[in-house]
């Protein structure tokens, strides 16, 4: 089993959520931000000694939500922190973004690293088109063709043109280009049917898959097999280790602090720092054809308020989340991977405002007592 | 013209020439832009007509094709080459060519022999330099299938006609004389593309001097049809600006 270490970079200073998305940002005070990033820059840094395989990061707008706009730029930093670990973009918003831009920023932050680069291509979440002010409509095609142009500018030898449905771009011969060959390694979302589906068709590419907020293991299974099936209609015979599965995780010395600890992040993170992205979020699911039909829809605001309400026990349960002491932890990745067949966790553990010296607790905890138990399943 | 197309303001002519009478369609006014076919004949695709709203378009049939008599001594694709440039010279200045399939590999061959007589040359997935084995199963050739032509009555003659000139060969000759061609050439290819290597773009942006390899993305190997909306007004804009294409104008 390989294991991530993701981060979000929260902000972890509010004591009343904002009023509205975008957040107003006087509420961010960048002297604090300065420390909050040098902690969390350190803390990616450090998930290299605990034998994780890779560090992760994404992007997100306008909100406490997450500090990285662009986490190319985290990226880029590690690169200089970090030896052998896989530095994971998961990832850049793809179709809100010049994909030409994209597919440079990919290929420094993999020649710097010394083809260390996990490419992820987002779509993001539905608020982020109203941030770059980019019609949620058109958010899959876009990202289709956004794809096929990155992965032509990273494996063409010689300049070419795009004349494309979005993309028009006269000559395009991106230096650098990537270090890995023929391209680096990418992921794909496979968080609902039409994302499995849409990952299942760049089979050419061999993608890995994601898929984190899982609410329901079956649900989960399901969309798997959508991925698996259609990457095999289209010859790519997907293994474990393309399978990538997300979790908010806590690994702390007992259950009962693990669960406490969990309890008081998820507050934090289920009102302070999502409650004023859900109704952006309402606003564009309802108003746009971001989701393919009304069931999509629903099953996406419905996984979210179901994830909101549900006890932490109950979390577990579902396979939602990671949260106990390393045996207890252990015992829970072991019932997941028997349901999904993965081989591959991120475990996203600086929840909320909780506490860092926690997660580096649980950093090591699981260094010593978690990956051992892992490494042969 | 004894086919199921619309050929819209197109019409027959014929030219007399050494080997044999030429036929050709014909239509619209402007510079002159000689059309080379692909190897299901000569097409009034939605591209035809939006360049004959610009040009001179002359949509030549090579002999053989759709019903025409096979010309004295044009037995290979060298023999081509000289009847096309020899219809050229009564145009007495370059003109523009542009070649679909296996008409662009008689363009690359016409640039190549009659350098005073080419100015732009135009390739959409253009044959003749396929070194490696096609792909086991069928190719699709339009990405498309909605948008795609009604096959036409000389289809099958017409690809014996193809086979008779060659055939999809790699044109040793040709390869290893793409740097003497001067025209400034703009090579179009489907990112779907099955029929043609994609190894085909590569090695004439690489090979000719003064080229450039634009991907449409979407299309397969029938680029005219699967995506005219683009294909046409890049063309257009490519023969009218030349190098200058490259350069955005205000919309």
């Amino acid at each position: 089993m390989h294991v991530s270490f993701f981060h979000l970079m929260p902000w972890t200073y509010l004591d009343q959520p904002p009023r509205e998305w975008p957040a107003p940002n006087g509420m961010f005070d960048p002297v604090k931000g300065k420390a909050l990033y040098d902690d969390y820059i350190d803390t990616l840094a450090f998930a290299e000694q605990c034998g994780f395989d890779w560090a992760g990061c994404n992007e997100h707008h306008f909100s406490p939500y997450g500090l990285m706009a662009n986490c190319n730029m985290v990226g880029s930093a590690l690169t200089q922190r970090t030896d052998t670990i896989k530095l994971a973009m998961l990832g850049n918003l793809v179709p809100l973004l010049n994909p030409i831009r994209v597919a440079e920023e990919y290929a420094m932050l993999d020649v710097m690293s010394g083809g260390r680069l996990v490419a992820g291509f987002i779509r993001g979440v539905a608020h982020e088109y109203i941030a770059y002010n980019q019609n949620p409509d058109e958010s899959r095609e876009r990202l289709r063709e956004a794809i096929a142009l990155i992965m032509k500018a990273w494996t063409e030898p010689e300049p070419f043109g795009w004349e494309g449905e979005y993309y028009q771009y006269p000559s395009v011969s991106i230096w650098p280009r990537p270090y890995q060959q023929p391209h680096p390694k990418i992921l794909l979302s496979a968080s609902n049917e039409e994302s499995a589906e849409f990952a299942g068709l760049h089979a050419r590419y061999k993608p890995m898959v994601g898929m984190t907020l899982i609410a329901n293991l079956d649900v989960a299974a399901r969309c798997l097999d959508t991925f698996r099936r259609v990457s095999r209609a289209n010859g790519f015979d997907p293994t474990a280790d393309d399978i990538l599965i997300g979790h908010q995780t806590c690994i702390a010395d007992s259950d009962e602090e693990a669960r406490e600890l969990m309890r008081k992040g998820l507050d934090y993170f289920n009102v302070m720092l999502m409650q004023s992205l859900r109704d952006a979020q309402r606003l564009v699911i309802a108003k746009s054809r971001f989701f393919s039909n009304e069931q999509q829809s629903q099953g996406f605001v419905n996984k979210l308020q179901q994830l909101r309400q549900t006890p932490v026990e109950e979390l577990i349960e579902a396979g939602s989340i990671l949260c106990g002491s390393p045996e207890t932890v252990v015992a829970q990745v072991k019932r997941i991977k028997a349901k999904l067949g993965h081989g591959h966790i991120q475990m996203n553990m600086k929840i909320g405002d909780m506490p860092d010296a926690a997660i580096r607790r649980g950093m090591e905890l699981y260094r010593d007592r978690v990956k051992p138990q892992l490494e042969d399943l | 013209m004894g086919d199921p197309w619309d050929w819209g303001t197109f019409r027959e002519e014929q030219a007399d020439l050494p080997t044999g009478t030429l036929h050709y369609a014909r239509a619209g006014e402007g510079p002159p832009l000689i059309v080379l076919h692909s190897a299901a004949g000569p097409r009034p695709s939605p591209v035809m007509h939006a360049l004959a709203a610009r040009h001179d378009v002359h949509m030549l049939t090579a002999p053989g094709f759709s019903g025409t008599p096979r010309h004295r001594g044009v037995d290979d694709i060298a023999g081509l080459a000289r009847m096309v440039g020899s219809f050229l010279e009564r145009f007495g200045k370059p003109v523009d060519v542009m070649g679909e399939s296996f008409g662009g590999w008689l363009a690359l061959r016409v640039a190549l022999h009659f350098p005073q007589a080419v100015d732009h040359l135009v390739l959409e997935g253009p044959a003749g330099l396929r070194e490696e084995q096609p792909a086991p199963g069928v190719p699709r050739i339009f990405a498309r299938e909605a948008t795609a032509p009604a096959a036409g009555p000389y289809l099958d003659a017409n690809r014996a006609a193809f086979a008779a000139y060659g055939g999809g060969v790699f044109d040793a000759e040709l390869a290893g004389r793409l740097g003497e061609i001067q025209a400034r050439t703009l090579v179009l290819m489907g990112t779907e593309e099955e029929v043609i290597p994609a190894s085909t773009g590569r090695r004439l942006k690489a090979g000719i001097p003064h080229s450039h390899l634009t991907y449409v993305y979407g299309a397969g190997h029938g680029l005219e049809y699967d995506a005219p909306e683009r294909v046409g007004p890049l063309i257009a804009r490519y023969l009218e600006r030349g190098e200058a294409f490259l350069v955005r104008q205000a919309s």
